[in-house]
């Protein structure tokens, strides 16, 4: 699996975004000026995205950039078996999984968890950043 | 952005210090490193429920601005907490330092604001070695440099997280160190020693202590400490299990000890193993490490003979291991000690911060004001513009019952003596919070001598407005801050069939309880609290002597109270004052969520 680094996540993003020619760096000064990345994110630019730290970037950009609300009620996502492992993530992830943004993943046993220390490949980064913006896309299965 | 490893990091859990640092020393009463007691609950402000990881320093001086401008400091709000999401992501020479964008002018600038204004300066860090927000700033090998940089900013609070924690599974920690916080499976034992030798099986001769371990059918599984993070269990009660053997050997002296295991790195499967000899405060730890690895759980080995000594005649002998609980305690600790290095002589308000998961209430008094008793009260905090979302209810902790269940019957664990029941911050002015939900949220918080921290913008509030009127009830805060400082007690629930209601955990909320509180001026506080979100046409009622007979000896005055004639109730709620001669105290119904809280005072 080719992993995406946080860097490149971002870029993408706001690629889709706004269309913009700005450098890398520039790109992550906005994210982290609008709120929707943190230092640590500029600091760990050519690192591996992690999925935890995904789901935050895409939901605090969710409610930030596009003003989009929170889903009141987490549906399945609520069911993820993993899902209180982080606590500063659990939000952020039950709302990218009930949005259908990113995709739980499940066990042999059919139990659904997010696998929040997993890493974010480059397919995958293309599905979410397409499902952050057609919704349509966006995975109904958990919704 | 896994956890930060570097040369200040330990490589292992170590000895502790000395028996005071020991589970058999939890229950001793003794505090560590001259800890001051007699503080009552801290109330304050903390950024976390109000912001989550957006707090800015702009946004907290706002907050001190409006703690004042609404004379709340005048009713005790004195603690302004940042909580994570302050600092830089990495040290800075080997130092904290803060995060530029969002607090600019510094630590420093931040709390001598904050100090201007007649308040008390609180900070956040972790015993792991990354915060949970994932800085690696976390204060792990790093106490005494940390504890000087919160002294040099004029910290008054810290709040501790546990999150990155190495020698346990705590949040983004590895699983694998379940290994130190479980014995290995054990199947036998062998004594050998002055002419004697015997061998003991685990499941047939080994009896379990508390109701974690597990007898299979040839070994002992879970030799350890209850996880109490989330809901499940009762915090009342042995929350650790030991394999324990009664002994009877021929003479004094030193015997040898081999013990048949198997090794694992999961839950109930560890590999570090404490033994013992003798009960608390006589018992004698003989070995308290690591045993080698086996193949896996399945695989047992013999372990390299142990030396004890043992006395002629009846010994008990303890397999176990606490080490959940101390070597959590023993990193407080070290934060402890740094502060005191720095300034031996301020006294930072300490607050525990993991969860509940190590129980806490067994050992935090020794280095601690308050401790978390579960897993956060909202995982859906807010940001500026966005007041979060609250819930009365949930199947985990995240919800006012969750918390205020478990804190219930944890009355006896708290005092000025030793410190608080931390259920978590209040979530007064959440969406999903209707204003009975609040009122009854912050009276359950008051009489549980819970820290109060509001978790709000108080740009939100205004003088007389419907916030205020709850977090500015002074009546119900003086509750929180009698000089006795004794917890309320549940005296009466109507969901409990047999057994005390002070002591039995139940999560059903379809239930009203009455918790009574002795204050210092001779009065009781009487609370009924609706759990159920329906309204109830129940009648409720408790009378002097169900008062007296569970909470008479703490209050200054029983016998006045028990032989009064007549009382004056007023309700803390309505203010509404009057009389009664019948000694019975109660309710007609209440609505869903609802709360009635009389201070009862006797008269002559």
């Amino acid at each position: 699996m080719n992993e995406i680094n946080t860097g490149s996540f971002i870029c993408r993003l706001l690629n889709a975004y706004n269309g913009s020619y700005a450098s890398e760096a520039e790109k992550l000064h906005f994210a982290r000026m609008h709120g929707f990345a943190e230092a640590m994110d500029e600091l760990s630019a050519d690192k591996p995205l992690i999925r935890s730290q995904a789901a935050r970037i895409i939901h605090e950009f969710l409610k930030k950039e596009l003003h989009e609300p929170d889903e009141p009620d987490w549906g399945d996502a609520g069911r993820l078996k993993d899902l209180y492992d982080c606590h500063v993530c659990v939000n952020h992830i039950a709302q990218v999984c009930v949005k259908g943004i990113m995709s739980p993943k499940q066990t042999d046993n059919g139990e659904i968890f997010f696998d929040g220390k997993g890493t974010v490949s480059e397919t995958e980064a293309d599905e979410i950043i397409n499902n952050i913006f057609i919704l349509d896309q966006r995975t109904e299965i958990y919704k | 952005m896994g956890k930060e490893l570097d040369e200040m990091t330990p490589n292992s859990p170590g000895a502790l210090k000395g028996k005071d640092y020991q589970f058999d020393s939890f229950a001793d009463g003794s505090v560590l490193l001259g800890k001051k007691k007699g503080h009552l609950p801290p109330m304050g402000w903390n950024s976390w429920n109000a912001f989550g990881s957006g707090n800015t320093e702009a946004l907290t001086k706002a907050m001190a601005d409006k703690i004042v401008e609404l004379g709340l400091d005048k009713l005790g709000y004195e603690y302004v907490v940042l909580d994570d999401g302050c600092y830089k992501p990495e040290r800075v020479d080997g130092k904290i330092t803060n995060e530029e964008v969002k607090f600019p002018s510094g630590f420093k600038a931040l709390s001598d604001y904050i100090h201007g204004k007649g308040l008390k300066f609180g900070m956040y860090n972790d015993i792991g070695t990354n915060l949970c927000a994932g800085a690696a700033v976390g204060t792990c090998g790093h106490e005494m440099t940390d504890a000087a940089s919160y002294i040099e900013w004029g910290v008054d609070f810290l709040k501790v997280d546990n999150c990155y924690y190495l020698w346990d599974n705590a949040t983004f920690s590895d699983a694998a160190n379940a290994r130190f916080v479980y014995a290995p499976l054990i199947k036998s034992i062998q004594i050998k020693g002055s002419g004697f030798e015997k061998s003991l099986s685990a499941v047939k001769e080994g009896k379990i202590t508390g109701e974690r371990a597990v007898k299979n059918d040839t070994y002992v599984s879970y030799i350890g400490t209850f996880d109490g993070t989330g809901p499940e269990f009762t915090p009342v009660g042995d929350r650790s299990s030991e394999l324990v053997f009664e002994l009877d050997v021929p003479e004094n002296g030193e015997y040898e000890l081999s013990v048949e295991y198997a090794s694992g790195k999961e839950e109930g499967i560890g590999q570090w193993l404490q033994v013992a000899v003798g009960s608390a405060p006589e018992s004698a730890l003989f070995f308290d490490d690591l045993l080698p690895e086996t193949e896996g759980p399945e695989e047992f080995a013999v372990s390299e003979p142990i030396k004890l000594k043992l006395s002629k005649g009846k010994n008990i002998l303890r397999l176990m291991n606490h080490r959940r609980q101390e070597n959590t305690l023993n990193s407080y600790a070290a934060m402890l000690e740094g502060l005191k290095a720095a300034a031996p002589e301020k006294d930072v308000i300490l607050s525990v911060c993991e969860w509940g998961k190590t129980q806490p209430q067994n050992w935090a008094y020794k280095v601690s004001d308050s401790w978390r008793i579960l897993n956060d009260i909202t995982f859906k905090v807010g940001a500026d513009g966005d007041p979060g979302t609250g819930t009365w209810k949930d199947d985990y902790t995240p919800s006012v019952t969750s918390q205020y269940n478990k804190c219930v019957i944890m009355d006896e664990f708290s005092g000025l003596d030793k410190g608080w029941n931390d259920p978590d911050m209040l979530m007064v002015g959440m969406n999903g919070m209707t204003p009975v939900m609040s009122r009854t949220h912050f009276t359950m918080w008051a009489m549980m001598n819970a820290p109060l921290m509001l978790g709000l913008d108080l740009r939100r509030v205004e003088k007389g407005d419907e916030f205020y009127s709850i977090i500015a009830n002074k009546d119900i805060i003086d509750l929180n801050r009698d000089s006795l400082g004794i917890q309320a007690k549940r005296i009466f629930s109507t969901g409990i069939g047999t057994g005390r209601p002070d002591q039995v955990y139940t999560r059903d909320n379809e239930r009203i309880d009455v918790l009574a509180k002795p204050l210092s001026d001779g009065s009781v506080a009487l609370s009924f609290f609706n759990l159920s979100e329906e309204a109830s046409g129940q009648s409720v009622s408790v009378s002097v002597s169900d008062i007296v007979g569970y909470i008479g000896k703490k209050m200054p005055d029983c016998e006045k109270f028990s032989k009064a004639v007549s009382f004056e109730l007023k309700d803390l709620w309505t203010e509404e004052v009057t009389e009664n001669t019948s000694g019975v105290f109660g309710v007609n119904g209440l609505e869903g969520c609802g709360n009635v809280t009389y201070k009862i005072t006797p008269h002559e």
